[in-house]
């Protein structure tokens, strides 16, 4: 199956600082794709070259095909781009930003705008600048659905919506792009809202991929261990394998982990630590994900 | 698409282009006004005496020579500054049109106002100097103009394409080439001193060009 | 590509105004300022004689023998320049090659001009004042018309912005009977009331023939002066002085200067580039003194980096002449650094006091600042399209700051 977006050993540097590794991922035609992790981590850098907006050090980022910092007018008519806040031009109203991109799409579904905007309650006239974050965001998703995508990607959607707007944004999310067989390729930070949708995840440490799974598999196939011993603090080290963190609170530590109960403590043996019990504490996916990139 | 992209851009010139519109026939009104205050104050012979020997029609046409450089800017500003803030050049860039088109365009009407401000001061001009000079001293006064206007349409490119550059050091170097490239046409003290404009011409006809840089960097994420 | 080209228009844009202000700041750090002789020549000594200041209001007051003098003493060798204060002293002396010194007597004798660039072309607007050549008051009246002259003569009546029929075709007439051919070529007058009477204008027409035209109790009095149409005259000046020895002057093509004379409008020829050739330099650049004193005339030519004096009897001919010189202003060191740094300067500085772009071009010695720019181009940076090193090779320093800063995007 051909691949909407493909990126190769992609990396990047700011300066010195390296921010992407060799990073590579595949999203196909119908999925839904969601990069997650911590601010800082790299999300925004790979969302930028991908939308065109930045050029790689090294590496490649195809959409449909092309290197996605040329792409072609044409190509861009497909992909629906929600930019991080929500951007729009503030200047235009409610009607004027709808009669401005409608001429850019042949395809242009009028009503999937107007039937969104509706909802609002806000005249015609109504200045985008005199909006909320949570009216706009309705107003940038009502004119992604009208355009009618192929792709969409979106830039951290629910940066300065209140929990009602996020909601209603996933609910609409959901059934347009399930109905319509879209690709989507999205980032957050917010794993419950993002659990419902996605299908494909990417989670992002420094400078490196931590996960590349559907997140089904990381909230069953994750767990969290808790035990007690006083030697044992600060005496555990992370590693590829076993150990994907640890914590320590006074003598009680939590490891969190892939791997089942027996094989960590086997592991812990090796190392000179014996634990006698080693209890399992379930996780939501945020505390998954948290225990995944550390709390810092 | 081309007329959606002069559409937006209408949006955000409308006001400007009355105002400015209303400054335009103010400026011509405030010629009349001076011209008249003189020739009745000095009287006819010594008001064409001054005109002749001290250029004091320069003196009386300042907001001709002043209004196409605060349009150019003001056009600018209006123009780019929403586009800029915030990065919101993304909007536009991601749009299916090419970036080459999209810059031509809106910088392309933007001036075009500029220009059809700077006709009607010049024929205003023509008409106003007409009514109370001869030939000779009202081809002096256009002629003044010329390099004039070039400085406005220089304004206008130059801010232009500072506001669309990504970078505050970028800016500031366009900054002060803008300023020595803007001064070159407002060095003359008396009437029509001007010689070689066709340099001056020259030099404002490539402004344009720079744009693309600047809508380049912004694409590349250039710091 | 385009991309490229917008960025090569960035850089030029940036040569054009580092050339245009960096060769001027770099002048206005480091140029000094050069004292020159002020040259003279005394009828007393019959030698020539100069002051030179020396910073710190010392001044040397010398002839050309090397003999000092102190001021009363210099005073005292140039009468006709210093009478007011020798006058004063009570030291004027009584008379000189046989003319009797007095204030009013030099001062009746005396007249002074200068022929500088600015009078040879310059901005102006082509509208005329005709003054009445012999009015009844005692000071000449302003008129209140203007007159036009090109191919026609039209007089204006600024009150109502209109041609005066009458008047204008009344001298038309007379030029036309006079043998004047329009269009006009070059209308020269001293226009200003501040003289004691006028000589009205100098007209070069159609066919290089010279007409006066006055005004005389209102009526046009044109008369075809007789001077040589095959001079090529460029430009003639007018100005009056009671002693009606000349109307003024006029420049030829070939850069010869001659004085009108009242003499029938003969001409008396003037020098105007000093006979050594290693001083020549164009008329445009130079300034012309021609002082007339009782007993002689003093000319000077003064250029970048000499002065000459030339001075006659009162039948122009010559009885002596010396050249003062110091270093033009394209050697001196500043300059010289300024011709190794930039390659070329732009200005709009014209001694005629026109606005026009112009190139200064320093050829050997700029090749040398574009050798040190390509070098530093090619050490301190990393490869760059080939275009980068061509327009440093043509523009040194200007394009180096210009790929430097403004940096090739891939």
């Amino acid at each position: 199956m051909e691949h909407v977006i493909e990126c190769k050993n992609l990396t990047h540097y700011y300066g010195d600082k390296l921010v992407l590794k060799d990073l590579n991922l595949k999203v196909e035609k119908g999925r839904i794709f969601g990069i997650l992790g911590k601010n800082g981590m790299g999300k925004t850098t790979t969302i930028n070259i991908l939308m065109g907006f930045l050029r790689p050090t090294s590496g490649q980022c195809l959409v449909f095909g092309e290197e996605s910092h040329k792409l072609s007018p044409l190509t861009r008519q497909k992909i629906g781009l929600l930019h991080e806040g929500h951007l729009a031009y503030d200047f235009m109203t409610i009607k004027q930003v709808e009669n401005f991109y409608a001429r850019f799409f042949p395809n242009w579904k009028a009503d999937h705008y107007w039937d969104l905007i509706g909802k609002l309650g806000l005249g015609d006239n109504h200045k985008i600048r005199n909006m909320s974050c949570g009216q706009r965001s309705q107003v940038v998703l009502g004119l992604i659905f009208a355009q009618d995508p192929e792709l969409l990607i979106l830039d951290d959607y629910s940066m300065g919506l209140d929990p009602g707007y996020r909601a209603l944004f996933i609910e609409y999310l959901q059934e347009y792009v399930r109905e319509k067989n879209k690709t989507v390729f999205l980032t957050s930070h917010i794993i419950q809202d993002v659990e419902k949708v996605v299908d494909d995840t990417i989670i992002m440490g420094y400078q490196k991929l931590l996960l590349k799974m559907p997140l089904t598999t990381l909230k069953e196939g994750f767990h969290r261990y808790e035990f007690r011993n006083v030697n044992a603090v600060g005496a555990i080290k992370v590693d590829d394998d076993t150990i994907t963190n640890v914590e320590y609170y006074n003598d009680k530590i939590t490891l969190y982990s892939f791997k089942s109960t027996k094989d960590v403590k086997n592991h812990l043996k090796t190392h000179g630590i014996t634990v006698d019990e080693m209890t399992e504490i379930p996780m939501s996916l945020e505390e998954a994900f948290i225990g995944l990139t550390g709390k810092y | 698409m081309l007329k959606a992209i002069l559409y937006k851009e209408w949006i955000k010139l409308r006001w400007a282009v009355i105002m400015i519109a209303g400054l335009t026939v103010l400026s011509l009104a405030y010629t009349i006004g001076m011209i008249s205050y003189y020739v009745e104050f000095q009287g006819a012979f010594s008001n064409w005496m001054f005109v002749i020997g001290k250029s004091l029609l320069l003196k009386n046409i300042v907001f001709v020579k002043v209004l196409p450089l605060i349009t150019g800017l003001v056009f600018a500003l209006i123009q780019f500054v929403p586009e800029m803030n915030n990065k919101r050049m993304r909007l536009s860039y991601h749009l299916p049109i090419s970036e080459k088109k999209l810059l031509i365009s809106s910088t392309g009407f933007g001036y075009m106002f500029l220009l059809i401000e700077i006709v009607f001061l010049f024929f205003g001009l023509w008409l106003v100097i007409s009514m109370t000079y001869p030939a000779e001293i009202v081809h002096k006064v256009l002629m003044t103009t010329i390099p004039w206007f070039l400085g406005g349409s220089a304004m206008y490119f130059m801010a232009s394409f500072i506001i669309l550059e990504p970078t505050w050091v970028y800016r500031i170097i366009y900054a002060v080439a803008a300023y020595g490239l803007i001064e070159l046409n407002f060095r003359a003290s008396t009437y029509d001193q001007y010689q070689r404009l066709w340099v001056l011409i020259l030099i404002v006809a490539v402004m344009p060009f720079t744009i693309m840089f600047a809508g380049h960097r912004f694409r590349r994420g250039s710091k | 590509m385009l991309n490229k080209i917008s960025r090569y228009t960035i850089i030029l844009l940036i040569v054009v105004v580092s050339a245009l202000y960096l060769p001027d700041f770099f002048s206005m750090l480091f140029d000094k300022k050069v004292n020159t002789p002020r040259l003279n020549y005394s009828a007393v000594i019959d030698e020539f004689v100069y002051t030179q200041h020396h910073g710190m209001g010392q001044t040397e007051r010398k002839d050309i023998q090397g003999n000092s003098y102190s001021e009363r003493e210099y005073y005292k060798l140039l009468p006709f320049t210093y009478y007011a204060n020798l006058d004063k002293w009570g030291l004027l002396p009584a008379e000189i090659d046989g003319f009797e010194l007095s204030s009013k007597s030099i001062r009746r004798n005396s007249q002074f001009f200068r022929i500088q660039p600015k009078d040879i072309s310059s901005p102006f607007v082509p509208l005329y004042i005709m003054f009445e050549a012999e009015p009844d008051y005692a000071q000449l009246i302003i008129p209140d018309d203007v007159f036009r002259l090109d191919n026609t003569i039209e007089f204006l009546d600024p009150v109502s912005n209109s041609v005066l029929e009458e008047k204008s075709h009344k001298f038309q007439e007379a030029m036309l009977s006079t043998g004047f051919s329009f269009p006009a070529k070059i209308v020269a007058a001293n226009q200003t009331n501040r003289k004691s009477f006028d000589e009205g204008y100098f007209i070069k027409d159609a066919n290089n023939k010279v007409f006066q035209l006055k005004m005389i109790k209102d009526e046009p009095v044109c008369v075809e002066t007789g001077i040589d149409p095959n001079l090529g005259i460029r430009q003639i000046f007018i100005k009056e002085n009671m002693r009606k020895e000349f109307y003024g002057w006029l420049l030829t093509d070939d850069n010869e200067v001659y004085l009108i004379t009242y003499d029938n409008y003969k001409l008396q020829q003037i020098p105007t580039v000093p006979d050594d050739p290693k001083y020549s330099y164009i008329a445009d650049e130079m300034t012309i003194y021609v002082y007339t004193y009782p007993v002689n005339k003093h000319i000077q030519i003064s250029g970048n980096g000499f002065k000459q004096m030339i001075v006659f009897d009162n039948d122009f001919n010559k009885i002596a002449e010396h050249v003062e010189t110091w270093t033009p202003y394209k050697k001196r060191p500043a300059s010289i650094v300024k011709s190794f740094l930039f390659p070329f300067e732009l200005s709009t500085y014209d001694p005629m006091k026109w606005v026009k772009v112009q190139m200064d071009c320093f050829w050997w010695e700029g090749l040398a600042g574009i050798a040190v720019s390509l070098l530093v181009l090619v050490l301190f940076s990393r490869k760059r399209p080939w275009f980068d090193y061509v327009l440093v090779l043509f523009t040194g320093v200007f394009g180096l700051i210009g790929v430097l800063l403004i940096k090739p995007e891939d």
